[in-house]
């Protein structure tokens, strides 16, 4: 009978340590509607959520457990599974790079009286963006370059990244009769196209 | 129109493009120092206009 009982805790204790609760969070983008901000970062851009949770919220007898979940960036919300208590943080990603992250949102789906929240009260996040695209549309004296017949064209983009210092961030050359403009080696996304 | 676009980008940063085009054998360029812009929002759109070459 005791053997029974604590196989019984075990298996009570397994279960509690597991995440088993599916929290929405939805995210706006500075503040704005995610959709028609999206559509300008990388195609494969996505929506990070990342959960830190615990059983209970005394952090010093509770060990934390880490769960993520990636979302296409303009659904505008997406769920994660928590424990109990968690504290969760979206960020907006596309491979390594990050390009904006929220601050920390807390949600306790575990705590007496948290389901009766209504889903107007769903956690929101709101993603401050630090990084974005750059585009430059190339006119020669004012006229577009398919109408000067430009026949190569060169550019190089560099930043700014200290008084009097630009660091070379890619250079690129193509013929406007090409879709697209060789990637560079430092390049992690450039593109070019002529109309 | 020609079109270069990059990204990440840092926001708030300043950036400078340098370029040159060949018109039928003659040399357009940005000015020496390039054409700046200091990026702001998810996508930064601006026009760059190359000149003769002197």
């Amino acid at each position: 009978m005791l053997r029974r009982a604590s196989v019984l805790v075990v298996v009570v204790a397994a279960a509690a340590c597991s995440p088993n609760f599916d929290v929405t969070i939805g995210w706006t983008l500075d503040g704005d509607d995610p959709a028609p901000v999206c559509e300008f970062l990388p195609g494969g851009s996505v929506v990070r959520l990342s959960a830190t949770s615990r059983d209970t919220s005394d952090e010093r007898n509770s060990p934390a457990r880490e769960t993520t979940s990636d979302v296409s960036c303009d659904a505008g919300s997406g769920s994660i599974q928590t424990s109990n208590f968690a504290e969760i943080r979206a960020e907006v990603v596309d491979g390594d790079d990050v390009f904006g992250t929220s601050g920390l949102l807390s949600v306790n789906p575990g705590a007496p009286g948290y389901g009766f929240r209504v889903e107007d009260e769903a956690a929101v996040a709101d993603i401050r963006l630090i990084r974005g695209s750059l585009t430059a549309n190339l006119t020669v004296v004012d006229e577009s370059c398919g109408d000067a017949g430009a026949s190569t064209f060169t550019v190089s983009l560099f930043q700014n990244t200290e008084p009097r210092a630009n660091a070379l961030v890619v250079k690129t050359s193509r013929s406007p009769a090409t879709t697209a403009w060789p990637r560079s080696s430092t390049a992690r996304s450039t593109s070019a196209r002529t109309t | 129109m020609a079109t270069f676009k990059h990204s990440p980008v840092d926001i708030g940063s300043d950036y400078v493009i340098v370029a040159t085009a060949d018109v039928g054998g003659a040399a357009f360029a940005t000015v020496a120092e390039g054409e700046g812009v200091r990026t702001a929002g998810a996508n930064t759109v601006f026009t760059v206009d190359l000149q003769p070459v002197r």
